[in-house]
Formats: structure tokens, sequence, C-alpha cells
């Protein structure tokens, strides 16, 4: 193995495991009720188990591919902080002592998502090479 | 490199191993159940000046408390120090009986309870559980029930979400100081197995044995749980707010919240039927006059605003009261007939619900939310319905096919975050059961779904079978849980949400059949049911062994406290404990 293959078959690795994380997170832990969401989440793992195979298997596009599960996964992650702010803000607003502490519960929440999400989409698109091609024989 | 990392990882091993060390109990010496009973045996026949027969020479950790309690308070005690079990009671023995000379009848009226340290550990206040650790210092025991009955203030306490967690040190500190002589022996941790006559195992100031789930005991509990509402009924309508089981005081209240659950109460007596007639419609008669001139909504007479929660409950325990053969006054018909008004015009074209009237502008007030009103004012039109006339019962089934499809989601947007988790949906369930002839067939089938799904979630907080073998690691350790819902061990689980969630499970189980869904969720549902009526009858003032730390026991019978902790009945925690017991001893041979 080539001293550039072994940082991208990590990362291939890291998307493999992220993609498991977050099925479990979205599909098993804490299921959506909404079907467009869920929807959404199987997009998410489907595209980072895709980028972790083609980056441990180092096929042509692999580092392009990485890029968009990258690009995704802070995607998704943003648009449920912003739920979740929104959410915050509404049971705040809505439900008195009460809902302040339900708050209290969503930021937390914010807090997790924003470590599960965005900072390894983040750390992804950081550590990929900036050109794409294909495997070299190791 | 490799350094740093080893170092790294000694320094993180000792980080997580050191408190455990330094934290650890000393080998458990166990009591057996039947020692115990055999010492407590001997101890009663000391007391009563016959031959006892010594309990076995069971090596004790010791120290060994013998007390006697009559109506919640400690009379008498004696410790000793000695290595058995046989020589500990012999022990206490002589010196209770030293005791007794001019108080013969309170001694033979009091129960006796024992005390026995089976383990220590190094001293932390918030590592304290209540009514289960005791304090040790030498040979000086501070039992967990004076620890529990100190009305300790929680060290850590989160107002927002009614968490309250550990004991205020300073408090703690100034109870050791009361208890140990300042020369004494250092402060530890005391693991204690405690018995009260006639040798019932105890935590938290009742018996850790759960009852037999069964229609008689549940039916039993139920009954307790009105009589112990009709029992704080005045004449004048109004029941005893709170109710303080170590000193014997009740209190009143008459703020939006109280007036809402005192309608719940009065839902929850019609529910028991013909028996508490009387009782439930003295308590109506009050709520029927709680109101500002002129307005039909409930609220204090001076109060500016009415909230929708007491209005729409006394609808609930009004149609019930309308389904005994005894008629319901005319003046109370009337009302009844005023506030299914009155509830209608507060509902918003989304099938939400206005919380509040505004008495002052005689109209709602749409800002105020406030939880469980419009899970409430559904339940409260679904009752309605059933005693309606034909014409009205048109009205309210379309109103209540809106308000369903409203809290279940299906017609309005909700956070984002409530596709998640759910929130209060206790009141939905029942709403959706109690409206099911009324309701559309596909709103039906939504809102059973949905209320199989809120069951599903609420298992995954519920703590499992107790026992040895469990897979709960918290019931493992402390089998009190089982049943009861929460997220931690070191907060104490409290019996109204158990009561709530357990009529929210029944509500969902009805539908779940009727709709004949899949097996396996029919099971979960009684497995989560089945958990929670044991806790709530394990739970309950009057059950074997809960009576000791009662001012007045009789008074108390029936009761339910806010947790063993916070030992207070409020009226709402008997209604919903109650309601959810009464309602399964109907259907127990199916659990």
């Amino acid at each position: 193995m080539t001293d550039a293959a072994k940082p991208r078959r990590w990362l291939g690795l890291f998307d493999l495991a992220l993609a498991g994380l977050h099925a479990y997170l979205g599909l098993v832990l804490a299921p959506s009720r909404r079907p467009f969401f869920v929807a959404a989440v199987v997009a998410l793992v489907v595209i980072e188990g895709l980028a972790g195979l083609a980056l441990f298997f180092g096929v042509r596009g692999a580092t392009k591919l990485g890029r968009v599960a990258g690009a995704a996964t802070i995607s998704v992650g943003a648009i449920i902080i912003i739920g979740l702010i929104a959410s915050a803000g509404f049971l705040r607003g809505a439900y008195g002592a009460l809902g302040q502490g339900l708050a209290l519960g969503v930021v937390i929440a914010i807090v997790v998502v924003s470590h599960l999400f965005v900072l390894p989409g983040i750390w992804q698109l950081r550590c990929l090479p900036a050109t794409s091609g294909p495997a070299k024989p190791s | 490199m490799s350094r740093l990392l080893v170092a790294a990882m000694v320094v993180v091993a000792a980080a997580f191993w050191l408190p455990q060390w330094w934290l650890a109990w000393s080998t458990e010496r166990p009591i057996a159940d039947a020692d115990a009973a055999a010492a407590i045996a001997a101890l009663r026949a000391t007391l009563n000046a016959s031959t006892p027969t010594p309990p076995a020479a069971t090596p004790v950790a010791g120290p060994v408390m013998a007390s006697l309690w009559l109506d919640g308070e400690l009379t008498a005690s004696a410790s000793s120090s000695a290595s058995d079990l046989a020589a500990a009671t012999s022990d206490l023995g002589r010196q209770l009986a030293s005791q007794r000379p001019g108080r013969e009848s309170t001694f033979a009226h009091a129960r006796l309870k024992l005390d026995i340290v089976t383990a220590r550990a190094r001293f932390i206040g918030l590592a304290i559980r209540p009514g289960v650790d005791g304090i040790v210092a030498g040979q000086t025991l501070i039992t967990p029930d004076a620890i529990l009955t100190a009305a300790l203030p929680p060290a850590i306490g989160l107002p927002e979400l009614d968490l309250r967690l550990g004991l205020d040190p300073a408090a703690l500190g100034r109870l050791i100081r009361r208890h140990v002589p300042p020369t004494d022996a250092k402060v530890e941790r005391a693991r204690v197995a405690q018995f009260i006559e006639p040798g019932l195992r105890v935590e938290h100031g009742h018996s850790v044995t759960t009852p037999t789930v069964d229609a008689a005991a549940l039916r039993r509990a139920a009954i307790d749980g009105a009589d112990y509402l009709s029992g704080h009924l005045g004449d004048d309508g109004r029941f005893d707010y709170l109710y303080y089981v170590g000193v014997d005081q009740a209190y009143h209240e008459e703020e939006d919240a109280a007036l809402t659950r005192h309608a719940g109460s009065s839902w929850f007596l019609a529910l028991l039927g013909p028996d508490y007639t009387t009782a439930t419609d003295r308590a109506l008669a009050y709520l029927s006059t709680a109101h500002a001139p002129g307005v039909d909504a409930i609220s204090s007479r001076d109060a500016d605003r009415a909230g929708l929660g007491a209005s729409a409950l006394a609808l609930a325990a009004l149609s019930q009261r309308q389904t005994q053969s005894t008629p319901l006054s005319p003046s109370l018909s009337a009302w009844a007939e005023r506030l299914t008004s009155h509830v209608l015009s507060m509902q918003r074209p989304n099938g939400d619900f206005d919380h509040v009237f505004s008495v002052a502008h005689r109209r709602p007030d749409p800002v105020p939310r406030l939880p469980y009103y419009s899970g409430e004012a559904a339940f409260g039109l679904a009752k309605r319905w059933h005693v309606a006339t034909p014409d009205l019962q048109k009205t309210i089934a379309d109103a209540l096919e809106r308000a369903i499809g409203f809290l279940i989601g299906q017609t309005a947007s909700r956070p984002f975050v409530l596709d998640f988790i759910f929130l209060e949906d206790h009141w939905t369930c029942l709403a959706a059961d109690a409206g099911w002839d009324a309701l559309q067939p596909h709103t039906r089938e939504a809102a059973a779904r949905y209320c199989e799904d809120f069951c599903a979630f609420l298992a995954r907080a519920q703590f499992s079978e107790a026992g040895p073998d469990s897979a709960d690691a918290i019931t493992r350790a402390q089998p009190d849980f089982a049943g009861a819902y929460g997220f931690s061990p070191v907060m104490a689980p409290h019996p109204t949400p158990v009561g709530s969630r357990s009529e929210a499970l029944l509500a969902t189980l009805a539908m779940a059949e009727r709709r004949r869904a899949p097996p396996e969720v029919i099971a979960r549902l009684r497995r989560s049911l089945h958990l929670g009526l044991g806790f709530l009858l394990r739970h309950q003032l009057g059950s074997p062994g809960s009576d000791y730390l009662l001012a007045a026991p009789r008074r108390a019978v029936g009761g339910f406290l806010f947790s063993d902790e916070d030992r207070v009945i409020r009226i709402d925690f008997v209604q919903h404990a109650g309601a959810a017991l009464w309602r399964a001893s109907a259907v127990t041979p199916t659990l």
C-alpha cells in the first residue's frame, strides 16, 4: 500500500463507520415519524456507504464522492440543527417553565448533532486530498 | 510518542478506576428475610414478656438497630454492635424492654423495625440513596428512614424539568451533627437491610415485594384510591389538594392547575360508579360555582383568565356521571350543556384549542399555551359525545375529528423535534379511545398507530423486571425501580407518570385490539402495563409495610406520593393511578 492510499483507506473506513452510526441514529435510536426525513437519512447513509467503499477500494471518482458525502453529512446536520433551534424557540415560547426545560434538552441535542454530523463532515472535507484519481497499486 | 501514549492511557485508566476503588462497598453480609423475621418475632416476644425463640446466629456487619414506630413517629429505639444476629437481638430486646415501663400501650401498638448494616463505604453525600442507604459513624447508625423523613432539600434542582437530585450537603451535615457525637469515628455510607414487623423487607418506607397483579388487587387498589379522594373531600366540595403524610396536614388550592386536577379527580370518582355518586356530585357542585360572574368557564372567582383544562375535564366528569342511572341535578345538567358550548367555542380552525379564556374580554386569548389542555379538551368532547343528543353528537364528532387530527400531527405542522419524540400525548390516546365510535375509520387507525408509537417510545424509558437476572442494571441494583419510567438511578421513581402512562397504555391496548394490531404490538403493550401496575400496587400507601412512616395511616391509605422522597399526596396522583388501576382490573385476565 502506498503512502497516499493509506489515509484514503482510513477515510473510507471512517465513512463506512459514519454510515453505520447515522443508520443507527436515524433509523433505530431516534427515527422520525416523517417518511421524507427517513428517506433523507437512508439517502445519506447510502451516499456515505458508497463513498466509504469507493475510498477504501480507491475507485475512480472516490474523492469526489467523498466530498459529496461530507457535504451531505454537513447539510443534514445543519437542517437538523435549524429544526431543533426552531423547536427550542417554539417550546420555550409555548410552554412556559416546562418549555424552558424542554428547550434545554433540545439545546443538548443540538450539541450532540453538531458532533455527530457537522463536525465529522467538516473533518472529512478537510482530510480529503485536493485531487482525485484511480487507486495506485500498493 | 509511544511513551506519551502509554502515559495518557495510564492517566485515563487511573481516572476511571481510582474513584471506583475509593467509593467501593466493603464485602456485603446479606441478611435472609427469614432470619430477620425470626429476630423481629423474638424482639416482640421479649416486649410481651414471653419467652423469645432466638434467631440464627447469622454474622452481621452491624450495627443493628431496632425501633418502634407509631403514627409516623419513632417512639423508642436501641442499637447493638454484637457480631451476630442472635446476640444483637438479645441485646436489643434487653434495651427496649428497659424503656417499656409506663409505655406498655404504646409499645403494644407500635410496629417494630429492624435496620441492619450489611456493608460500608466511604461517605459522599450525593451518593446517598434516600430510603435505601444509611450513614454510620462507629456504632452510631442514622437510618434510611431518618434521612428520608428529614425533609432534606435536593442538592441539584432543575425546576424547569421538575428534576431534583441528591441531598443538600449542608442539611445532611446538620443531620449528621445532630446524631453523631463530635468525637465519634469517621462517617461512612451504610447499606442497610430494613425489615418491618412482621418481617417484611422494606425500602423507601414500603415493601419491596410486588403484590400479585390480579383483578381483585387492582380493583381493591382503585377503590382505596377513590376512598382516599372521597375521604379528603370537604362538605363544601373541595378536595384537600395537597396532603403531607408525615405531619398529617392538608392544604387547599384554587389556582388554574389545581382546578384542573380537581376536575380530573371528579372524573375518576364518577368513573367508579354509584358508590361515589354523592362525592362526585359534591365535587362537581363546587366546580360549578368556581367561575367569574357571567362566565361558564371554570376559574377562581377573582381570576382574570380561565384555563381550558378545568372546564374540559369537568365536562368529562359530568358526562361520565350522566352514564349512571341516578340522574344528574338539573343545574349540573344545564351547566354541562353550557360547558360543551364553551369547549367547542375554544377550538381553532386547525383543530387545536385556545388554552385560556380572557374573563375581562369575554373571548379566547390565543397567546398563552399550557401543557395538556388540548388533549384534555379532546377527551372532554369525546366523553360528551356518548351522552349528547344526536344533533349535538354530529357537531362534537366533527370537532373531535379535527382535534385528534391536530394532536397526532395529521392536519397541522408541528415543531421539528416532535417528529422524533413525544410529549404530552397521554390525553390524546385517552381521547382517541373514548371517541373511537365518533371518529372516521382513517382517523381511528392513524390515532391507534400514533398511540402505539407513543407507548413504544415510553417503553424505552421504563425500568424492566427486577431480580438478579434482570437485563436492566438499575433494577438489578434497585428492584424498586421496576415498572417506573426514568433515565437515571439517582432520581427516585415517581408514581404519577406510571399512572398516567398506564392509562395511555390501556387506551392504546383497547384501540390496538379493535384494529387487530400485530400480536407483538399487543404483547409489548401488555408487558409495559403489567410492569407499571406492579409498581403502582407496590407504591400505594396502605400496601403492606407502607404505613409505619405515616402520621395518620387511615387518612393516607389509598394515596400515592409525589415520590418516595417527596412525601406529599396531590389529588391528581391518585386520579391518574386510580383510573389506571380501575380500568386495568377489567382487562386483567388478558394481561
